[in-house]
């Protein structure tokens, strides 16, 4: 129990402190109190905000209808969930896809090898005919799910207009599903066609007809070629995309960060020359708004890479290192006076063991200055991660890197209701994420430091 | 026996801004091979400046300081200072800590070598159970415990006591100051120690030198302890010349305050002007302010 | 803005309609090209006119062609030309001044070009409601005593004439249709839109009004805090100014489409790099097929349309409320409230050739580039003809359309046969003005306006 109580006091859990004190018998009736208190005071004040959001919902003009009421917000987030889901879906059906293409190329190439052989093509043919009729079965399966979806989606039509509702999210995730399901059976249906084509060519090429013959063989080359190509996602993403790849990219321009300033402030702590030196150009940088480093950045970076040497990748491209790096950029100077500040201020107690000892430079710098620093390090880095993510959302927004602030913008070009539901839910999303962030931060910022309070 | 350890008129000022104050003024220092000298004297005389001269950390402002006939200049392992405020690394456990010394001072011995002369040490002070805990964890006597092993493992021919004992509560003081003079008869090591309390001298120290008060402080004439070892507490209260020593040593002290209370008053200056350090907590108050000032900076940016 | 629930059943319509028609049936007939690409990435602003992009991937045109695209909402027109300069995107829905802009050095200098008109017309001019109602005096009446149409800036010269302090008026970007049809109109009516120059690159040398570039979406919060007294932009902003409400009137009145600026003026393209083209040559001539078939089935009928609505209110789309889009893509317009007026042809995709990318079109924004002074010089009619051929490429669009022809997926008659690359020369009613506009002689057109930079 008293581990337990340690444990949450190290991470800040103050929440669970009087309940865990409470099953220890430890003075019940004041952490009765101390529970109601915790608990009621924010619900009190989350029951306040919510009800002067509902009214505001009721009076307030957007430029786009009246402010989305939080049971809105909240019906709308549940859309969004809805449209991870199918999203996820949407990515099995592509893999699919993909897997029969494959498979059915493989047999028309080991076709065209037995033809080149001069050997008897008949079991590569079965083969390929058992594949086509095991695609009609999930050609078959695909049009039961639509028809089930859109029997689902009647329903929920119907009742919606029955009770007189009046938004446009019914049935969000059959919605969704039901077009998948529909390309998919599309793309099966295109494949099977084109394997068809492909059999009523090679048939024709059989015929004897000189014309006929030529313009077979066109065809079946152009189709075969159709086949030979894999396919991209090609998909939109969904809310989840959107935080993994908001999360990855604060992440990285956060290490950047932390490579770039930790050694500049030691640097700095350690020179008072340097630090001069360099301060003049810290004080300027570090107040510049994220909206112009994004800019500069976006040109140095399609500068660098550039053609052919640009950055394609799903995740690492080229918008991906402007919004990273602009973060990097904006976040760096907090580590980077507090490390500054941290050298510098390493206690002459230390430095006199380290004088009695004769430690060399290196030495000192790495077995005294260093360590004391830790605890003004990650005061730092912790301020580093929340500007991080703050300025990540507008930087995405400028670079049109497909995280969370690009869904916001894209959302707010949108010029809808939902649209603006969307928005608010994002902000919950990013305050909830920084939030969490930040404990972590708090956490380990709490175990390296000796005997600093550290604030939560 | 000869000297290791010679003061001869050593001078030390501070001063900025064309103001200087003399703090020490024509030390005269010479201790023995082995001896046990303690300092005494009221705070604020300036007894840790002459431990820091000692020791090498300062250089004085004339005069020198010989120890083995060579002169001070800076510091070194072969005079081990164990300071007041136990001067631990608080990131590091108490292995850690004994280890930084033993590592840099023994670089001819083997890791494996070095591991046992840590763990000796450690043991030597009684604090084996605790060796992997850190500072943080450790009461203020264990804490000075470490700050002995960590001096002692150095293997230092003398050992500088900057008040080591003076935070340190009554009993916890006392447990330690046998245990000192434990290991102080073990390894025969030229000691002297600064302290604020008479009956501390007594008990441990050969001999008994009292800083006069500052600015311009200097040493005192020298009060031979010449009771037995191994000295008792209990039964030394009652030892004539425990009695006499005490007295002595009390009535020059006193004569002193009065003395200098009398030239205070006719000046009408305060008696001794307190170092401008910034105080601990309130640098960490700094600090502080200075991570916040520097998150606002950067919301504004935005 | 409740939503009826008539207009599930519509929606439900659609959804199901789409499961109906299965792809099947439209790469029946299909023989593929030997494409050099098969994924492609293209780009596209949130504005109805990308519907044939939209359309030839959510119908099925692009795979029939075995091409899988992914289609990517840019930020803005810069962003999204500097994406297919740099090779992120493989092409664009983009202005149709942008191509022409890029090659002759108006904006960012790349070679890019067009062999496809996405559309026709779309825009409108709208003027702040108490602009309006000063304005309003001078214009004719009918015997309903509404306003006759088109109304002439004629009616605003007065107005601006008397007005106190700066008269700003916001248009797209430097080299789109807006920022033209929005001097053409105005200088009609005898009002000095303002020239570029040298020393004046924000085009305001000389004007009676300011023109300054503005983001559609924002224009109404624009002119709701009188940055701006008026604007030229692509829907559904002017209908927004009609809906949205100030002191208890409409914010904005739009005043003038561009339908009646010139009858079926060429809005958008779809632009590739010239270098992608070379590269691509048989990739190109299957994304044209594919949206010569989407721009037929957009305005082959009204129930299409419907579903195109349905398609484009898509969140990763257009995304507006369906009823919004609805108002641009199915042929009715508000000017003030109450006065709905039937409008045929304001999005046309395909009819009148749309989709066929004429020279005559390319050499009128060259006309206009060098009517405002954004063209410095004077340069003979052989090198309007030579660089309209640079960039627009009739030539592809008909190698695209003649296989379509062999598949039977086209009829002859969608295309203008045997046509010499420009439109016949433009008649009475057909511009604001009158002027009459031949694409072969630029220059006599350049010089048959009073208000031209020298």
């Amino acid at each position: 129990m008293q581990k337990l109580l340690n444990f949450s006091e190290k991470l800040g859990l103050t929440l669970l402190i009087p309940f865990i004190k409470m099953a220890m018998k430890d003075e019940p009736g004041k952490q009765m109190i101390e529970i109601i208190k915790m608990l009621g005071l924010p619900a009190a004040a989350l029951l306040i905000f919510f009800s002067l959001w509902g009214l505001a919902s009721k009076n307030i003009k957007t430029s786009v209808g009246t402010l989305p009421s939080p049971s809105y917000v909240w019906g709308q987030a549940k859309a969004m969930v809805a449209d991870a889901r199918a999203e996820k879906l949407n990515k099995a059906e592509f893999e699919f896809y993909e897997i029969t293409r494959e498979k059915l190329y493989d047999l028309l190439t080991k076709r065209r090898a037995l033809e080149a052989a001069g050997q008897s093509v008949n079991a590569v043919d079965r083969e390929r005919s058992q594949f086509a009729a095991t695609i009609q079965t999930r050609i078959d399966e695909l049009i039961a799910e639509e028809e089930a979806l859109s029997a689902q989606i009647e329903a929920a039509t119907a009742a919606a207009e029955k009770a007189g509702l009046t938004d446009r999210r019914i049935a969000p995730y059959e919605t969704r599903v039901l077009k998948f399901y529909t390309d998919s059976k599309s793309s099966l249906i295109s494949l099977l066609s084109k394997n068809t084509k492909i059999d009523n060519a090679i048939a024709d090429l059989k015929s004897g007809d000189e014309k006929k013959i030529k313009s077979a063989d066109r065809k079946r080359t152009a189709y075969e070629n159709q086949l030979s190509n894999p396919r991209e996602y090609s998909g939109n993403g969904s809310i989840i995309d959107y935080i993994n790849r908001s999360i990855i990219t604060v992440l990285f321009g956060f290490a950047l960060a932390a490579i770039i300033a930790i050694p500049l402030g030691i640097l700095c702590g350690m020179s008072k020359n340097f630090m001069t030196a360099v301060n003049p150009l810290i004080q300027t940088f570090r107040p510049v708004s994220p909206l112009a480093w994004v800019l500069i950045t976006i040109q140095i970076v399609d500068g660098v890479f550039v053609g052919d040497k640009a950055l394609k990748g799903d995740l690492i491209n080229n918008p991906f290192l402007h919004s990273a790096i602009t973060v990097a950029l904006c976040s760096l100077w907090a580590t980077l006076s507090n490390t500054a500040l941290g050298v510098s201020s390493v206690s002459t107690d230390y430095m006199n063991v380290a004088k009695v000892l004769k430690l060399n430079w290196f030495n000192r710098i790495i077995k005294i200055v260093i360590p004391s620093a830790v605890p003004y390090i990650f005061t730092g880095l912790r301020i580093t991660l929340g500007v991080g993510w703050m300025v990540l959302i507008v930087s995405e927004m400028m670079a049109t890197s497909r995280g969370l602030g690009w869904f916001i913008d894209q959302q707010y070009q949108n010029n809808k209701v939902e649209s603006l539901a969307n928005i608010i839910v994002c902000i919950f999303i990013i305050g909830i994420i920084g939030a969490i962030l930040d404990r972590i931060m708090f956490i380990l910022h709490k175990s390296v430091s000796f005997n600093d309070e550290v604030s939560a | 026996m000869s000297a290791i350890l010679e003061v001869k008129n050593v001078v030390k000022n501070y001063g900025h801004n064309g103001h200087t104050s003399e703090i020490l003024h024509d030390i005269n220092l010479e201790v023995e091979t082995g001896e046990f000298v303690a300092i005494v004297g009221f705070s604020g005389t300036g007894k840790t400046t002459l431990i820091n001269l000692l020791g090498g950390l300062e250089k004085p402002t004339s005069g020198t300081i010989l120890c083995k006939g060579k002169s001070v200049t800076a510091p070194d392992p072969e005079r081990g200072i164990i300071f007041q405020n136990y001067s631990l690394m608080p990131w590091l456990t108490v292995r850690g800590n004994v280890a930084v010394a033993v590592n840099e001072t023994r670089k001819d011995l083997s890791a494996a070598e070095r591991k046992a002369i840590v763990e000796k040490y450690v043991e030597m002070v009684n604090l084996s159970h605790a060796i992997d805990k850190r500072p943080g964890e450790l009461s203020g006597g264990m804490r000075q415990r470490v700050s002995v092993a960590r001096a002692l493992s150095m293997n230092p021919e003398i050992l500088l006591m900057d008040e080591p004992l003076s935070a340190l509560d009554a009993l916890t003081r006392s447990v330690l100051q046998d245990q000192i003079l434990d290991i102080w008869t073990q390894e025969k090591k030229t000691v002297i120690l600064i302290t604020n309390d008479v009956d501390e001298g007594i008990l441990m120290a050969d001999r008994i030198i009292p800083l006069n008060i500052g600015p311009k402080a200097s040493l005192g004439p020298s009060f031979i302890v010449d009771i037995e070892r191994p000295r008792n507490r209990k039964t030394m209260n009652h030892d004539p010349a425990f009695k006499r020593i005490r007295n002595e040593v009390s009535h020059y002290l006193y004569e002193q305050r009065r003395v200098h209370k009398e030239d205070a008053d006719q000046n009408a200056k305060p008696a001794t002007e307190l170092p401008r350090i910034l105080p601990a907590h309130a640098l960490r108050e700094q600090s502080e302010h200075f991570a916040y000032e520097t998150s606002e900076r950067s919301y504004y940016g935005i | 803005m409740k939503m009826k629930p008539k207009i599930y059943s519509s929606i439900l319509t659609c959804l199901l309609g789409l499961f109906a028609t299965a792809h099947a049936a439209v790469d029946e007939n299909t023989i593929p090209l030997d494409v050099e690409k098969s994924n492609l990435h293209f780009g596209f602003i949130k504005l109805t006119d990308c519907a044939p992009l939209v359309i030839a991937k959510e119908k099925g045109f692009f795979a029939a062609e075995g091409l899988n695209v992914k289609l990517t909402a840019q930020k803005n027109w810069v962003i999204l030309l500097d994406n297919v300069i740099k090779g992120s995107l493989d092409g664009a829905h983009m202005l149709a001044g942008q191509p022409i802009g890029a090659t002759v050095g108006v904006s960012q200098k790349a070679d890019i070009i067009t062999a496809y008109s996405l559309d026709l017309n779309g825009n409108g001019i709208t003027l702040a409601t108490d602009v309006w109602e000063k304005m309003k005096e001078n214009v004719p009446v009918d015997a309903d005593g509404k306003p006759i149409h088109p109304i002439k800036a004629d009616a605003l010269k007065p107005v601006i004439d008397n007005w106190d302090g700066d008269f700003n008026l916001g248009m797209v970007f430097p080299v789109s249709t807006h920022n033209y049809e929005l001097r053409y109109w105005l200088a009609a009516g005898g009002i000095h839109p303002g020239f570029y120059t040298e020393s004046d690159p924000q085009g305001h040398y000389g004007g009676d009004v300011i023109i300054s570039p503005n983001a559609p979406p924002l224009m109404p919060s624009y002119l709701n805090s009188r940055a701006i007294l008026g604007y030229c932009v692509g829907e559904p902003w002017n209908q927004k100014a009609v809906f949205a409400e100030k002191e208890g009137k409409q914010l904005g009145v739009p005043v003038v489409t561009n339908y009646e600026i010139w009858k079926n003026n060429p809005e958008k393209v779809f632009g590739v790099t010239k270098e992608w083209a070379e590269q691509n040559p048989q990739t190109h001539l299957a994304v044209l097929k594919a949206l010569i078939r989407a721009g037929k089935w957009l305005d082959a009928s009204s129930e299409n349309r419907e579903e195109a609505v349905e398609i484009l209110s898509r969140s990763h789309y257009v995304g507006a409320e369906p009823e919004v889009l609805r108002n641009s893509m199915t042929g009715s317009f508000v000017y003030e409230r109450g006065d709905r007026r039937e409008m045929p042809d304001f999005n046309v995709f395909f009819r009148y050739y749309a989709s066929y990318p004429y020279y005559s079109d390319c050499i009128w924004f060259l006309t206009q580039m060098r009517r405002w002074g954004q063209l410095r010089e004077d340069k003979p009619d052989s090198w309007y003809l030579e660089t309209a051929k640079e960039i627009y490429r009739p030539d592809l669009y008909m190698e695209a359309a003649q296989l379509l022809i062999e598949e039977e997926n086209l009829a002859e008659a969608d295309i203008p046969v045997g046509t010499d690359g420009f439109r016949p020369v433009t008649g009475e009613g057909d511009f604001i003005d009158g002027k009459a506009y031949n694409g072969q002689k630029p220059n006599d057109y350049i010089k048959s306006f009073k208000i031209r930079s020298e």
